[in-house]
């Protein structure tokens, strides 16, 4: 849209207009011809008299300091009645603020941002407060569209003219505001005409922001709330129920799950977070200055994690939050260097981090340290042979030893009474009788008391077998303590692990060459697309031909394949050859042009995510591998050991039970 | 130090803890409907994406779900737009309204559920009925639901009526003006309804959002 009349700046100069770079629900913003740094604004309908006013003084009172964080107007624009019909400000620069603190955003319009860039806006906000407000101005209009940052942390304040102007003493008001961004004592005003804004609103606002900017796009009154119904935002901040508060829980408000705890924060951030939203500091907000400072301190703290350096935290942090926070959720929240530099420059990295910032204890991970400490566990070898029974050396046991005593005494007994029966035959004569009586009666006594003896090596039989069982039972229980499967699978599975992370970085390439291909194959297509057989020149294929191949769906270069032509009745192998050759030379002449269809953010982004998430599921498969196989080579040795003793213990009873029963 | 429990969508929102607005779309793939109107939805639906993925608020703050009927199902689970991706709706069966309400119903309370326990604001649903027809099944317990759920400010229920669609039913199943169709301005429809989401998306949870008339000579709706 172009003005056909005459419009001019407050020197009376012609203004000429380029190309519409904007529209919005007030006004549209114009180029300006010759001068490139410059934009025009202009209203969609005449402006008050209160609001011509309000320009021509905002005008007026421009300030360098002023420029630096804002786009505020530098001229009028009138038509040629004089009348004010828009402003002169300097171009914009940057992305909207929401598109920095969402992750989901940042990463894709600011990839390159990590918590040290948040904390260097977060400031830089609080600069471009504190200028306005020592120009004795209000922002009033706080959202979440007018602030622009750019890739250099700077802040550009936009829509200046609905700002609370002061001039000398006249107010000009703002009449705007978006609810969720404004302090408790302006919640559920209808109307902000005639009311006056203070610094102190303001700092409500800018509190919220900075939290935004440091927790992750979370709002500090979205939370969980534990009581019944609903809680909107806007009635959190009227109640005061911060929810990351100190009293947060007796206002039965809790942090969202996996957001950052604010105990990360040092502890002069936190302080200034309470006193922005607790009622009893309502009228004493942390002014822009106050956070300056602690921002600046803030930023001078930031260490970086070793295990992702694109993890950067607050230094009295015990460990690094955001490794825990996408362990947490599987979300992505910074981008993320490759895995591979991670492992290939760990060395130096690690030093660096080190020097940097003292003695700080980070857990990094470190695949070099951690796989050498892996291959420190001793794969678990059979200790001993078993104790092979037949070769073992020997002893009766004492009950057999007993009767083996007693049955010598038997067999003295026995030649004795042989030898007193002799001579008692040979002494008195006549007293045979008696004396072989005597003699078969004492040795049938000795013979049934050999009885003894077979039922003792049934006994020592039936141990003996007993025992052999349990010698096989033992030495099989050996064998397996000995079979060390369970650690050599352990094992192959953490050189599986550490392969894998190793090839990470050929992972990622491969996945996005992935998407490069299917990127080319869709270039290619509508290439193909575009050649229409309506249009070409092909020698005896004339409009009947080219129709009959319509019907059939033949129309592009695309649709000519060999197994299509063939259904198309009348269709030659003749002019089969020719339709090929032509959509070849068609697709000899393609070239892809990367240029012109980028692989979509999102499609790169869940490939970060996907091999984010597979480093840290490495990472903790890999730093577990040596406790793990330690306690499996322990078990495995501990099972052994007592496996050992039993069948030792039972390879002697076997062999002493061998023994008896051999014996008797 | 660092102790979070697993919860479901945690990533989603950890990702993107801004304030949602959900919105369901309820849309008639009865017999009725097939040609011309089914294929004109269809168009308007892939529109209405495009047209929500321009503006960068929206794009996080605006979950969309689709509910076709019938048979009664649902196409597409809640997602920001740029998670969306238009189903290719395709006309048969018959017209189970009543159904079709009551699961959109239950998976709002569903959905809200999952907002309040990761605590994320929400701004108030809408559902939005799309039908050429008259309900064939029992409505009278969807009616029901449909007026408690306004009555209580737990959702937005408009309903659009196509060609031949029976506005008495709808009259007596919303508890808004049933808006009716001019011809098969399917686009414009859904041009109005991401103009409002968007204006939605710019405010605050809970704000009372004033829409734009559909119903001018130059909108797409007659009453």
């Amino acid at each position: 849209m172009k003005r056909a009349a005459r419009i001019v700046n407050g020197s009376g100069v012609e203004v000429r207009f380029g190309q519409e770079l904007g529209r919005g629900g007030e006004g549209s913003v114009f180029a300006i011809e010759g001068h490139s740094d410059l934009v025009a604004k202009v209203y969609h309908k005449p402006l008050s008299k209160d609001k011509q006013s309000k320009i021509e003084a905002m005008v007026r009172l421009k300030t360098e300091q002023l420029l630096r964080f804002t786009v505020w107007p530098v001229d009028v624009l009138r038509d040629a009645t004089r009348h004010v019909i828009g402003f002169v400000m300097p171009c914009l620069k940057g992305q909207e603020i929401h598109k920095l603190y969402g992750p989901k955003t940042r990463l894709t319009e600011f990839p390159q941002a990590g918590y040290s860039f948040l904390v260097h806006t977060a400031a830089n906000l609080a600069r471009a407060f504190a200028a306005v407000h020592e120009a004795g101005h209000v922002v009033g209009d706080i959202n979440h569209s007018n602030f622009y940052v750019t890739d250099q942390a700077t802040i550009l304040m936009l829509d200046c003219d609905s700002f609370q102007i002061q001039s000398g003493s006249t107010r000009f008001g703002c009449d705007v505001g978006i609810p969720m961004y404004m302090p408790p004592e302006l919640q559920g005003v209808t109307s902000f005409r005639d009311m006056v804004r203070s610094r102190n609103h303001d700092n409500f606002g800018l509190a919220v922001f900075i939290f935004m900017l440091l927790f992750m796009g979370r709002h500090p009154f979205a939370g969980k709330y534990s009581g019944a119904g609903d809680m909107p935002i806007e009635r959190a901040i009227r109640e005061f129920r911060f929810a990351y508060g100190a009293t947060a829980r007796t206002k039965q408000m809790e942090p969202p799950p996996s957001a950052l705890p604010i105990q990360v924060l040092p502890a002069n951030v936190r302080n200034l977070f309470e006193r922005a939203f607790a009622q009893e500091s309502m009228t004493r907000r942390p002014d822009a200055q106050e956070w300056i400072t602690a921002l600046q301190e803030m930023s001078a703290t930031l260490v970086t994690c070793t295990r992702n350096p694109a993890h950067q935290y607050p230094s009295q942090s015990s460990a690094c939050p955001w490794c825990a926070m996408e362990s947490a959720t599987g979300g992505l929240l910074f981008r993320s260097a490759d895995p591979a530099r991670r492992t290939s420059s760990q060395h130096g990295a690690s030093h660096h981090t080190s020097s940097a910032h003292g003695n700080h204890r980070v857990a990094g991970f470190q695949l070099f340290q951690v796989w050498t400490q892996i291959q420190r566990v001793p794969t678990p070898t059979p200790a001993r042979t078993l104790p092979e029974p037949a070769t073992l050396a020997s002893q009766p046991s004492a009950q057999v030893a007993a009767y083996l005593r007693k049955r010598k005494w038997r067999g003295a007994l026995s030649v004795i009474s042989l030898v007193s029966a002799v001579g008692i035959y040979f002494w008195l004569p006549g007293f045979w009788m008696i004396t072989a009586g005597s003699f078969v009666g004492f040795n049938l006594l000795l013979w049934l008391a050999g009885f003894g003896r077979r039922s003792l090596r049934d006994t020592r039989s039936e141990e003996r077998d007993r025992l052999r069982e349990k010698w096989n039972d033992v030495s099989r229980r050996y064998a397996e303590a000995c079979r060390s499967t369970a650690f050599t699978k352990k094992l192959q599975e953490l050189e599986q692990a550490k392969q894998d992370y190793m090839s990470l970085e050929s992972f990622k390439a491969k996945e996005l060459k992935r998407l490069e291909k299917k990127q080319r194959s869709g270039q290619i297509q509508a290439y193909l697309r575009r050649h229409r057989i309506e249009q070409a020149q092909l020698d005896g294929i004339g409009p009947g031909r080219k129709a009959s191949l319509a019907l059939f769906g033949i129309e592009t270069a695309l649709e000519v394949d060999p197994k299509r032509l063939a259904r198309v009745p009348g269709f030659g192998p003749a002019n089969t050859r020719m339709l090929l050759a032509w959509r070849d030379r068609i697709e000899r002449r393609f070239v892809f042009d990367p240029t012109l269809s980028r692989i979509p953010q999102t499609e790169i982004l869940a490939v970060e995510r996907a091999v984010e998430a597979r480093t840290r599921e490495l990472e903790r498969k890999l730093s577990l591998g040596e406790s793990e196989l330690t306690r499996l080579s322990l078990g495995i040795r501990s099972r052994q050991e007592t496996a050992l003793r039993e069948a030792g213990e039972a390879a002697q009873a076997l062999a002493q039970a061998e023994l008896d029963v051999h014996i008797l | 130090m660092f102790e979070f429990d697993q919860i479901p969508f945690a990533a989603e929102f950890a990702e993107n803890p801004e304030p949602r607005c959900p919105c369901i779309l309820l849309l008639d793939t009865s017999y009725s409907m097939s040609g011309h109107p089914i294929e004109e939805l269809n168009r308007g639906l892939s529109s209405f994406k495009e047209e929500l993925m321009t503006d960068s608020m929206s794009v996080k703050r605006i979950e969309l779900a689709v509910v076709s009927f019938g048979p009664v199902q649902a196409t597409s689970d809640f997602g920001t737009p740029d998670d969306f991706y238009p189903p290719r709706l395709t006309a048969s069966g018959n017209t189970p309204m009543g159904a079709a309400i009551e699961k959109a119903v239950a998976m709002l309370e569903d959905r809200k559920n999952v907002y309040k326990q990761n605590g994320i604001s929400y701004y108030r649903p809408w559902i939005f009925l799309i039908t050429d027809g008259a309900p064939t099944d029992d409505w009278q317990r969807a009616a029901a639901l449909v007026r408690e759920g306004e009555a209580n400010k737990s959702f937005m229920f408009f309903a659009v009526g196509v060609e031949s669609a029976d506005m008495n039913v709808l009259s007596q199943i919303a508890t808004r003006t049933p808006l009716k169709l001019k011809g098969l301005r399917f686009s414009d429809l859904f041009s109005w309804l991401s103009n409002s989401l968007n204006s939605v998306s710019h405010s605050t949870p809970g704000d009372q959002i004033r829409l734009e008339n559909p119903a001018t000579p130059e909108g797409w709706a007659l009453i």
